[in-house]
């Protein structure tokens, strides 16, 4: 019997040296980075409580630096930045859980202004509510936010000061401005199943909402083309043969086509070319296609032609420069993405890897 | 045969006395009974098997792992809330969300908090939704001893349900206990500290008639939880802020009462009445540059457990258990977002009907049978969610098992099957569960000295809840159960020295668990609506050791010492390449490498001057072992004096508290900051 337990022992106990050595093996850096002829920014969310949201810098030759906003300003981003947008020589993060819109010099990346989004009551309890933005777009000298709290923020570029708050619908997501106006969706989304299913219309001249066009239920994402239509993806209920794209006629302010062949989770517009894929979460079948918006047809069914595959699409940005088109993997959203630059050909270029966690946007500005 | 018996009996009388105490044995001590009257032959007879000798620790004789908090160690440890007491058991993570009101709940050896069973008074607690039981609501003030089982306990002659989890923390409560000539007891105490921390309770104890006695006791806990805390901005060097946490109150009261009543000579009959309510504003995590916050959570808990038990004669005994629990949650936010009127509301209903019958057969005096079993219907509704299922889950357990033990060996073996099947109101049902779970230990004593190897193995799993299963789109009823194995050696050796050195013990475990088809979260439609699979495997590698000992230098004096190391390595073993590929091979969150806690206490003529230590290693707050996930380690000691103040003729305590006493500003759970250095006093008088 005793011998027996002695032999036990003795195996666990090699069981446990023998996990010893694979101690510390996790956590393998990227050791050769690729190269190229541009700088860039990559937004990372993090994840929802951790406020570990970053932003990336990459001068195309060295390493990345992964938590350049934090090296240069002495603090982190906050918690689940979500939209990133270049205008002029600065950098505009969209910090939705942390509410700030933050405005750094794209060159020095320092922030040149940290501006709170709160409401003014708070309820009896201290500060005032999160407004809670989400996605940021521009039109002369004023950036327009739209926040979770149901308004849309307008932001002077110059002072660098809020100076309007205009209510819309519930939970506006994205935003763009075509033939001087603006449109936004509001997505219902946080109140799921009851979603909202509109676009508000709002004047810039009169910052008054016009109208609210009725679009399918959760809408998204919102573009607009180079011939001053718009464009607006509803998700539905998140299942995939909801996902919908419509075009809005901005003249009449109507819904003029919803598309209802083709299953947009997301996309993005350069001109006349929209990128845009379906990912179904529990298949992970992805597909990311090309449309030319003037003539209304795709007209590449499958962009990526090597053969590379992505886990999980969670960001899709372009180059305007150069055609360049980055998508960004999030994997199971738990592990540090990957930023893969791909030719207008649909050839990989390069892979950042493990660049952040949850990486969803990459911004080039102006050379 | 005669005298044969009478040792038998003997020994088992050692053995229900060593229930009673601290774990060292002192005979003089037998202040802690039930019922003056009769009072061995209950104690006596309603064990399975206990055979001890002259000098023997339960932690050392037993074949799996356990260890026990006795009044005295608790007193010592500088704790009020149950969750403090539990973070100095070896192998244990309590996930830790701060502040008086922060979930708090127990993990065993890195196989997560739904595999550890909780019993209060050894009936099963039961959190249906959740799977886990939250114990930040249990304070100390009502509890004799807290026990912890690796696998399971020792006792064969319990609930099947106590035999269905991978580990136990068991809550043994006080029971009345009159001295000689009286026939009733009172105590009153007052507690005050930092945070304006107040925390008055009483207890009432009453002998009725020779057969009944009664006792009832509360208490009410208020605190504003607005600690001070630091928080970073960023790594080291960046900026820092001292804030003080936010929407942290809590308020909550607990009514217990408990009738006792010995109905004939060889049975017993316990009775309890427990309500508790409270009302916590949630702190979120501190999220950097947002401050505001307005979630709340009021829940109310009652339940009535009765308890009887029998010896039917020398070698058949009985036991029987009937529980109802009711419980109501409400989690308010008057801040969200979610609805237009910006007011969220769920409101939450559980209720339990617990059965257990229990037959124990001595088939021999070294050899005892337990059949166990449990029956119990846990149905919940939600008031907030359009379209929640209702579910009502029935449950049978039934367990048969073995226990032989002599003086040179402990063997336990049983098998726990389990029936489960589940109706909704609407939408679809889980699928019905069958499972069976093996358990078997083993210790041998190879010489005649206090020194044993032991070995125990457990394939135990634990169920989906009824958030896993129908929580809006997260829920998947699908689900299957998630299955943990363990295997388990070790060695413990106990000795006594001499009179100024009476005890020391020390216990060493070397472990390997597995869990798989874990179940976790993962986003299945998009990033904000995640969904529950069956995904992911761990693999453990741990080591327990503790050690304890006790001097003696002179009467009046007395030195306890106890410290406990633990080394855990709970790997990702999930997918090598593709999706979940950069997580393999990594350390799961919130585990640390390396963890233990101390104790030293003095005592003196002059009072009694305790100090206790925890101390974590490095964590990673998500399964990817980087440096920005790295959550940095931490220690917590804390000091406490206590003197016994005679008052004409009623017993008086006072103890101070200091606690976090090198105000360290750190997190068990990230940006959720504990509290810094902070006070606490407490007066007990005993009428």
């Amino acid at each position: 019997m005793k011998k027996s337990t002695h032999i036990v022992l003795g195996i666990i106990l090699l069981h446990l040296f023998s996990a010893c050595e694979l101690i510390n093996q996790g956590g393998k850096e990227q050791e050769e980075w690729p190269q190229s002829d541009y700088p860039l920014y990559v937004l990372c969310e993090g994840l929802f409580n951790l406020n570990n949201g970053t932003l990336a810098y990459w001068d195309g030759l060295d390493e990345p630096e992964k938590d350049w906003f934090r090296q240069k300003n002495g603090r982190g981003l906050g918690d689940t930045p979500n939209d990133i947008k270049a205008y002029g020589n600065k950098l505009y993060l969209v910090i939705n859980v942390s509410s700030q819109v933050e405005v750094v010099d794209a060159k020095s990346g320092k922030s040149l202004k940290q501006i709170p989004l709160f409401t003014e009551d708070g309820g009896g309890k201290e500060n005032g509510r999160a407004r809670q933005p989400r996605y940021i777009a521009f039109h002369q000298d004023k950036a327009y936010i739209s926040c979770y709290d149901g308004t849309v923020a307008r932001l002077d570029t110059a002072s660098l000061c809020i100076d309007g708050h205009l209510k819309v619908g519930r939970h506006p997501e994205g935003l763009a401005v075509a033939k001087g106006k603006l449109y936004v969706a509001n997505s219902g989304g946080l109140d799921n199943p009851n979603y909202d299913k509109t676009l508000s219309v709002i004047d810039l001249e009169s910052f008054t909402e016009i109208k609210r066009i009725e679009v399918a239920i959760n809408p998204y994402k919102v573009y607009a083309d180079s011939q001053g239509d718009i464009y607006v993806n509803s998700r539905g209920d998140y299942n995939a043969e909801d996902y919908l794209l419509q075009r809005i006629d901005t003249d009449a302010d109507t819904l003029a086509k919803t598309f209802h062949d083709l299953q947009v989770l997301n996309f993005t517009i350069q001109g006349n070319t929209a990128y845009l894929y379906d990912f179904d979460f529990s298949s992970k079948y992805s597909k990311i296609f090309v449309m030319d918006m003037e003539k209304d047809e795709i007209i590449r069914e499958n962009f990526i032609t090597d053969g590379s595959i992505i886990n999980t699409p969670y960001g899709l940005s372009l180059n305007p420069f150069n055609g360049d088109v980055f998508i960004a993997d999030a994997y199971d959203y738990l592990q540090t993405g990957d930023i893969l630059c791909f030719s207008p050909e649909g050839e990989l270029k390069y892979r950042l890897k493990d660049i952040g966690l949850n990486p969803n946007a990459v911004v080039v500005v102006d050379p | 045969m005669e005298k044969r018996r009478y040792i038998y009996g003997f020994r088992r009388l050692l053995g229900a006395l060593m229930l009673l105490m601290p774990s060292f044995v002192m005979l003089a001590d037998t202040t802690a009974s039930l019922l003056p009257a009769e009072k061995d032959s209950l104690h006596l007879h309603l064990k399975d098997i206990e055979i001890v000798e002259n000098f023997s620790i339960r932690e050392v004789r037993s074949a799996a792992p356990a260890q026990r908090l006795g009044k005295a160690e608790l007193e010592a440890l500088n704790v009020k809330n149950l969750s403090d007491a539990v973070k100095h058991f070896a192998g244990v993570v309590v996930k830790d969300y701060g502040g008086v009101g922060g979930l708090k709940t127990v993990s065993i050896r890195s196989l997560g908090a739904q595999h550890t069973g909780v019993s209060y008074d050894g009936i099963s607690l039961s959190d249906t939704q959740s799977g886990q039981i939250d114990i930040s609501r249990f304070s100390l003030d009502n509890v004799e001893a807290l026990h912890l089982a690796n696998g399971q306990s020792e006792q064969i002659f319990c609930t099947a349900r106590q035999m269905a989890s991978a580990g136990l923390l068991d809550i043994q409560t006080k029971a009345p206990n009159f001295e000689a000539g009286r026939r009733h007891r009172a105590e009153l105490s007052l507690g005050a500290g930092s945070f304006g921390l107040l925390n008055p309770a009483f207890r009432w104890e009453q002998q009725l008639s020779e057969r009944y006695a009664f006792s009832l006791n509360g208490e009410y806990t208020y605190t504003h939880g607005r600690y001070p805390y630091t928080l970073a901005y960023g790594a080291a060097g960046d900026s820092i802020a001292h804030k003080r946490r936010s929407n942290s109150q809590v308020s909550s009261g607990r009514l217990e009462a408990e009738v006792y009543a010995r109905p004939g000579k060889n049975d017993e009959w316990r009775t309890k009445f427990y309500y508790y309510q409270s009302y916590r504003e949630l702190p979120n995590a501190t999220t950097f540059y947002n401050d505001h916050q307005e979630a709340d959570l009021s829940d109310r808990q009652a339940f009535v457990q009765s308890k009887y038990s029998k010896d039917i004669n020398e070698t058949w005994a009985l036991k029987a258990a009937l529980k109802y629990q009711n419980n109501y949650q409400r989690y308010k936010d008057e801040a969200s977002l979610a609805t237009e009127l910006g007011h969220k509301e769920y409101i939450y209903r559980q209720q339990e009907w617990y059965g257990n019958l229990s037959l124990l057969c001595r088939l021999m005096p070294q050899w005892s049978i337990a059949l166990n079993n449990d029956a119990a219907i846990n149905s919940m509704q939600a008031e907030g969610l359009p379209g929640f299922a209702e579910p009502v889950r029935y449950s049978l357990l039934s367990a048969i098992a073995s226990k032989y033990q002599n003086n040179f060996l402990t063997a336990n073996a049983s098998l726990l099957g389990q029936w489960v099947k589940e109706k909704v109101q609407h939408g679809q049902a889980a699928q019905d569960f069958k499972q069976l779970s093996p358990y078997a230990s083993i210790s041998v004593k190879p010489w005649n000295e206090e020194f044993y190897l032991r070995a125990f193995f457990k394939n135990s799993f634990r169920l989906p809840s009824f958030n896993d299963l129908y929580y809006g789109s997260v829920g998947n009823t699908d689900l299957k159960p998630e299955k943990a194995w363990q295997y388990n050696v070790g060695l413990t050796w106990a000795k006594h020295f001499s009179d100024w050195m009476p005890s020391t013990y020390l216990t060493l475990d070397a472990y390997y668990n597995r869990i798989e088809d874990k179940i976790v979260a993962i986003p299945t439609k998009n990033l904000f609506v995640w969904s529950m699979m069956n995904l992911g495997r761990v693999d453990i590698h741990g080591l327990d050791a503790a050690f304890s000992t006790t001097f003696v230098p002179a009467a009046g004096y007395r030195i306890d010492m106890s410290a406990n190391y633990t080394f855990q390595q709970a790997l990702d073993r999930t997918q090598k390449e593709g999706l979940y590929g950069k997580v393999y091979g990594h350390q799961i969150a919130y585990t640390p490498r390396h963890s233990g806690s101390g104790q030293l206490s003095l005592s003196t003529p002059f009072g009694q001057l305790s100090y206790a230590l925890i101390v974590s290693g490095d964590r990673y707050v998500l399964g990817q072992n980087i440096e920005a996930n790295r959550l940095e380690g931490y220690s917590d000691h804390s000091i406490s004096y206590m003197k016994q103040i005679p008052w004409k003729h009623c017993q008086s305590r006072l103890k101070l508290e200091v606690l976090n006493l090198l105000n360290q500003n750190y997190a068990v759970i990230k940006y959720f900051p504990m509290p810094g250095r902070s006070f606490r006093m407490s007066y007990q008088i005993s009428l």
